[in-house]
């Protein structure tokens, strides 16, 4: 420990330590109180009786002395519902000490991480039971909550479609093993941010994913997940660009076009072989919207927007004319800063 | 008074806590809630006529992110390695938790705790390589912490084993 000034240790003492309620107890070798004190109340703990087996009063250190090493640290006790400690336990000459030290909100910070980690983890291994459904039978029916027996299901989604821009006059110029390994670091960068926001990578379409949001359960609405999706797609796609970037001087950038509404879905199934089919007109408007959308723009139908929650501020109102409608299509465009 | 240390091993969202919480409180709640560092909790239960207390560390999961630390299993007299039978790769995690516990604290008396029998249909793990860890001499049970299937049975097998040991 270093000669700090008073006022330095004064402080630290003051605000480093006081707020972590420290408490202490000191024992003997065969692990009886000899003494105690600091923040007993405020850990909520009754004060040990002089003798008494530490085990008796800390549940945890049943079974922990004597100590092989000279100390030991345990993170993130939970001594009450609402009350958790990292212990240290380490070896004075009397016997032991033990220090705790408060660390609620430690843990509550862990936790928020953790829980979203496990989240993600788990709905990553969900996904990769859908991506298996061409190989185990009764799979995609359990995930994905269909039945393989009627003939579909009507359901509410969100479709997104993104597309390299440009990729394929961009391949023809390359070495086909070079086209090949730029097209599967932009299709991992799609399909992780689908994956991440809880949604299902339905086709990998030449150069350009489709998913399909509104079928694993979420706190989110489809159009919302579709939109933090496409979000996440342009982030990854723009750190791919930097670090492309001076390495065959083409920027390539993707394209999104999302829809929402009704569809027909099912699976359908030809021997030992299932593919998931989506039908409805969502699909044909996400992929005139896909097709007109610029690099680095993502454009959504009129269903998105209304339930688009905190992005609608993000949109301006576009006017598509499409082939085969009789009046233009009412969509939103969004332009990546990128 | 005899006290008996007991951990819950096994890889995250396994259903460590929620056997623990089923065999203590007998309450089982649907949502996961992730554990950071340890819960210890304590069961009071009459073996032979004898009062045992046992001490039930619920200690996090391993995920990608951390490993347990074999330092908090130190004093545990049995070992419970719970395995989710909808996810096979945490038999892995759980065979794996096995050998470094081994290594750490020695043999204790342990069982494989096959956890979600209340998705059977879902299960990635089939009899076969359940029957062939009791061919090799491997206590297993499948549980539900949510029935509570075999919850009871499995515990009481442990405190068992670990009264003989």
């Amino acid at each position: 420990m270093p000669d700090f000034p008073p006022p330095i240790v004064d402080y630290m003492c003051a605000h480093l330590w006081r707020d972590k309620r420290p408490a202490y107890f000191l024992m003997d070798r065969q692990g009886r109180v000899l003494d105690w004190g600091g923040a007993l109340d405020a850990l909520r703990m009754a004060p040990p009786k002089s003798g008494q087996d530490i085990a008796d009063t800390l549940l945890f250190m049943e079974g922990l002395l004597p100590l092989d090493e000279p100390s030991l640290r345990l993170q993130c006790v939970k001594m009450k519902p609402d009350i958790s400690v990292d212990a240290h336990l380490f070896r004075i000459p009397e016997g032991y000490g033990l220090l705790l030290v408060d660390a609620t909100c430690k843990e509550a910070d862990l936790a928020r991480f953790q829980q979203k980690a496990h989240e993600l983890l788990l709905l990553r291994e969900k996904h990769a039971k859908i991506i298996d459904k061409h190989l185990g039978k009764g799979l995609a029916e359990q995930v994905l909550g269909l039945d393989l027996r009627k003939p579909g299901e009507r359901r509410s989604i969100t479709i997104l479609l993104a597309d390299i821009r440009s990729f394929r006059p961009y391949a023809k110029r390359r070495d086909p093993w070079r086209a090949f390994q730029v097209l599967h670091g932009y299709l991992s960068a799609m399909i992780h941010a689908v994956v991440d926001e809880g949604g299902v990578v339905d086709k990998i379409i030449g150069d350009g994913v489709m998913a399909i949001f509104g079928i694993l359960p979420s706190s989110l609405s489809p159009a919302v997940q579709s939109l933090n999706t496409a979000s996440r797609i342009l982030e990854n796609i723009e750190s791919l660009v930097q670090e492309r970037a001076g390495m065959d001087g083409e920027r390539l950038h993707v394209g999104i076009g999302v829809a929402s509404g009704e569809v027909v879905m099912g699976i359908l199934a030809v021997g030992e072989r299932q593919t998931l089919n989506v039908i409805g007109d969502c699909v044909n408007v996400a992929t005139c919207l896909e097709n007109r959308a610029l690099p680095g723009q993502v454009i959504i139908d009129r269903a998105t927007f209304d339930g688009a929650g905190p992005f609608q501020k993000e949109f301006t109102p576009v006017q598509l004319d499409v082939e085969g409608m009789t009046g233009p299509l009412e969509a939103f465009a969004w332009e990546s800063a990128q | 008074m005899i006290k008996k240390k007991i951990c819950m091993l096994g890889a995250f969202a396994v259903g460590k806590t929620s056997l623990v919480q089923q065999y203590v409180h007998s309450i089982f709640s649907e949502k996961y809630h992730t554990t950071v560092g340890v819960k210890v909790d304590k069961k009071k239960i009459s073996l032979n006529e004898r009062e045992i207390d046992l001490i039930l560390w619920d200690l996090h999961g391993e995920d990608g992110f951390q490993e347990v630390r074999m330092s908090y299993l130190r004093g545990a007299s049995g070992c419970f390695y719970v395995i989710d039978g909808t996810r096979r790769a945490t038999l892995d995690v759980a065979l794996d938790l096995r050998k470094r516990a081994e290594e750490a604290i020695g043999a204790v008396p342990f069982i494989l705790v096959f956890n979600k029998w209340d998705l059977a249909q879902e299960w990635e793990i089939d009899q076969r390589t359940v029957d062939g860890f009791q061919q090799k001499g491997a206590v297993v049970m499948k549980t539900s912490a949510k029935t509570g299937r075999q919850v009871e049975e499995a515990f009481r097998s442990l405190a068992e084993m670990m009264m003989e040991g």
